[in-house]
């Protein structure tokens, strides 16, 4: 047995810290070679350094981050010949054994993973939040009062690009890696540190867009248009590299759950088997591999026309802005359904435990999430049906964006049939169900009339477009992510909410949101453009009752936070072995749930609705003699 | 012991699924790659058809160099033959001298892809703040592909490290994932070439 932890065991024990020099190091390094060897020669003029410097030197802080985390042992060891990890060395870096400290380093074990997502997204959507309190504490009055336009255009930025960052991996962050093993019976994913590498690739994305405030912010908001980019000051190159990172975590953890799903099944489960919740993470995955590369090529020509001066969006250089709109929304509009698609794929996991009846339409469930991901892909021209696209191509972009919206119906239709003539449990999370239900609707249907060209013609860039995304995104992932918080940390943590409390704060949060968004749907219909500082005095009541509401549903979303943390972290409350008597297989596995996940792997398989017999998911068979040491 | 090997069946599709995962997760990351080669093909294309200003190739704005584009070509096909000898070879079990022959001629292959390829961006000799886009789009697409190359270019170097030193025999998985993505990288070498070459 182990004696002593080596030297690399000991330093990846202080990992957090070591990754936080990297950082500091890489940074200072990547700054001197970017402003001495490469500003100077192309004379970029920003007083606070050059975007070279400050370009490099996010890279190299991320990539010392990285390596002070470890991430580099393994590849370099690999390059030298060494021999690969032992049985030991891996079940180290699993955090067998790890206790609380393994949540501060980097690990290979998905639920670990998970968890680390969780507390982390749920800490940038804290601060994403905070600047949605100052941007409608600021819109209270007509004129600017508590910022200038500049920086009231940051805050914005900030806010919305924050919050994009954190809702990408907002449901397949923690959900997606703490579950999709267990629930496909597998130990492990596929890559272990490739999962690990797309969960630490988010807190310098996070801090490198903070760190835009430092230098001067930027004003072309989440979309981050050109030639606005070009134009902008140092704090450009703190977006660029953000999102370019975030692009990585996406794209990575896309491929890994696609050929952890697709490769690592369980004997006797085929795809036909799998959760509902598992295919929309797949599908998921396949928009993220897919459409993060065309972010990731259009974030190059930007970091390449604000270090080599090239002109790619520039139309005096033989560029055009179009060329950036194209590539991002080829991107942006996927993004989308990255959001909601597994935001679905839970409300259907999570609906028949609550109607304790099989889920209605499953296969006619997973092709409307199929359709749904194709569709994606041919419908992101509606976003540029002001700015320039050409008369004829809107007919095709308008018609497939309404397309888009059969195969999300279905997926509705599916989730509504399942509560024909349910014996509903109106349990929190089945209330949080209930209002996912509720805010999609709207969000959906707003979103039908800005797929119609004249209507979009009215509508764009207003408030509206604004309530439109966050009925969606907002109405239907963050309130899927509640509900599912309250559904699953008895599982993963083995402690519960009060759930008689968070009923208060159930109604709390569903009413004053749509008193925020059913606000600004009318102030967009009024014809106030988004993201401005002042707006016409006759438009003050309906701005001030959505700053109230929204002031309010800070509130509540803080109680949230408030009751998580008090509960589940200081007083502990324990929670029952399987609290909503689900039929799940990530329910049958004890709490904690083992280290690699089984002790036995389960030999058949069927779908976890089956709540019309009470058959469980997962047939663990009996017990051969041998492998229970008997 | 109870959290590992718990079905006795895991021992042996552990192995056998990691070859498959490996070479099906690679097709996937080509399958990826494909989106960024076609964001740059758009590009290539859409500023080409636009022309703004007549700045998509000002006259006085060349080529890269014929020979030196033509050179960085033959290293990485030459990596491909060797790497499809040494897939041949380790799918046949053949003796490990012959395989580690031509695992260190296509890693031979791979360092001058590299080198030479470093040469002839260097050869380019654009000012890209006037070039136009045609440039810029080229510049982009070959830094791109270099960066590819080197990436695999890594990927084989651990392989033969391993091979070699004997910590970590070359699986005909391996084998096959690696001739994959390096004959992919190479066809869109040869495609990037023959459109910057000739769709000017």
């Amino acid at each position: 047995m182990s004696t002593r932890p080596t030297l690399a065991r000991r330093l990846n024990e202080w990992g957090l810290l070591l990754g936080v020099i990297g950082a500091v190091i890489g940074f200072i390094i990547g700054f001197a070679i970017g402003t001495i060897a490469i500003g100077n020669s192309f004379n970029t003029d920003h007083s606070l350094g050059s975007d070279p410097g400050i370009l490099l030197g996010y890279a190299l802080s991320a990539l010392g981050f990285l390596a002070g985390l470890g991430f580099l042992n393994y590849p370099i060891g690999r390059l030298l010949g060494a021999k690969r990890p032992s049985e030991e060395d891996n079940a180290y870096m699993h955090g067998e054994a790890g206790g609380l400290r393994r949540y501060f380093r980097m690990t290979t074990d998905h639920k670990v993973i998970g968890l680390q997502y969780l507390v982390m997204i749920l800490a940038f959507l804290f601060i994403g939040g905070l600047g949605a309190m100052f941007i409608r504490t600021e819109l209270l009055t007509p004129s600017p009062t508590i910022a200038n336009a500049q920086s009231y255009l940051t805050l914005v930025g900030l806010h919305s690009t924050l919050m994009i960052f954190m809702a990408s991996a907002a449901i397949i962050g923690p959900f997606g890696n703490y579950f999709v093993p267990i629930m496909i019976g597998t130990r492990n994913m596929a890559f272990p540190r490739l999962e690990a590498l797309t969960f630490w690739l988010l807190p310098p994305a996070g801090l490198i867009l903070l760190s835009t405030v430092f230098l001067g912010g930027f004003t072309t908001g989440w979309t981050g248009y050109a030639p606005l980019a070009d134009q902008n000051v140092l704090g450009m190159d703190a977006y660029l590299m953000g999102f370019a990172l975030i692009g990585l975590s996406i794209g990575l953890s896309g491929l890994n759950m696609i050929a952890t799903i697709l490769t690592k099944r369980a004997p006797g489960m085929p795809l036909s088997r799998m959760p509902i919740f598992v295919w929309s993470v797949l599908v998921t995955s396949f928009l993220g591999a897919l459409a993060s590369p065309a972010l990731i090529a259009a974030v190059l020509m930007e970091m390449f026309s604000r270090t080599y001066q090239t002109t790619f969006f520039v139309p005096a250089g033989g560029g055009s802005p179009y060329l950036w709109e194209n590539l991002f929304w080829f991107f942006g509009h996927p993004e989308v359904y990255i959001f909601v698609i597994p935001a679905f794929g839970l409300i259907m996991e999570m609906l028949p435990v609550f109607t304790r009846k099989p889920l209605w339409g499953y296969r006619v469930g997973v092709g409307g999430m199929v359709g749904v991901g194709v569709l994606s892909f041919v419908v992101w021209q509606h976003h540029l049906f002001v700015s320039g696209l050409a008369p004829s191509l809107r007919p095709f972009y308008m018609f497939s964006t309404e397309m888009i919206s059969v195969p999300t119906g279905i997926i509705y239709l599916v989730s509504l049939g399942t509560l024909w003539r349910a014996r509903t449990r109106f349990s929190t999370p089945m209330l949080f169900i209930f209002a996912f239900f509720f805010n999609f609707l709207i969000g959906g249907f707003t979103g039908v009339f800005l797929s119609d060209v004249p209507s979009d013609f009215s509508l764009h860039a207003s408030y509206f477009v604004q309530a439109h995304f966050h009925y969606t995104i907002m109405g239907a992932e963050v309130f899927a992510l509640m509900g599912a918080i309250v559904y699953y940390l008895p599982k993963m943590t083995g402690r519960t909410m009060d759930i008689k409390l968070l009923r208060y704060q159930f109604w709390a949060v569903f009413l004053t949101f749509n008193g925020t968004f059913l606000s600004l749907i009318a102030v967009g219909i009024l014809g106030m453009p988004r993201r401005v500082i002042s707006y016409a005095a006759y438009l003050q009541p309906l701005n001030d009752s959505a700053s109230i509401f929204a002031l309010a549903l800070g509130l509540s979303m803080a109680l949230f936070l408030g009751i998580l943390i008090w509960e589940v972290v200081i007083k502990q409350r324990v929670a029952a072995a399987n609290p909503w008597e689900s039929l799940g297989v990530e329910w049958q596995v004890p709490t904690p749930v083992p280290t690699f996940n089984f002790d036995r792997v389960p030999v058949s398989w069927s779908l976890p609705y089956d709540y019309d017999t009470g058959k469980p998911a997962a047939d663990f068979g009996p017990v051969a003699p041998a492998l229970t040491g008997a | 012991m109870s959290d590992v090997s718990p079905t006795g069946l895991t021992a042996i599709d552990e192995v056998e699924g990691g070859g498959h995962t490996l070479v099906f997760s690679s097709r996937v990351a080509m399958a990826a790659n494909t989106t960024l080669q076609l964001s740059l093909l758009f590009a290539f294309l859409y500023l080409r058809a636009n022309n703004f200003g007549g700045m998509w190739h000002p006259s006085g704005i060349g080529t890269p160099p014929q020979v030196l584009a033509l050179i960085s070509l033959a290293f990485p096909v030459i990596g491909v033959l060797a790497l499809w000898a040494v897939w041949n070879a380790v799918s046949g079990s053949r003796e490990s001298s012959a395989v580690n022959g031509l695992l260190w001629l296509a890693l031979l292959a791979a360092v001058l892809t590299g080198a030479v390829r470093i040469l002839l961006m260097y050869q380019f000799n654009w000012e890209l703040d006037s070039a136009g886009t045609y440039a810029d789009i080229s510049t982009l697409w070959y830094a791109v592909l270099l960066g590819e190359f080197i990436g695999v270019g890594l990927w084989l170097l651990s392989l033969v490290m391993g091979h070699v030193r004997g910590t970590d025999r070359l699986s005909p998985a391996h084998a096959r994932a690696i001739l994959e993505q390096w004959t992919y990288i190479t066809g869109v070498s040869i495609a990037v070439y023959l459109l910057v070459q000739y769709a000017t």
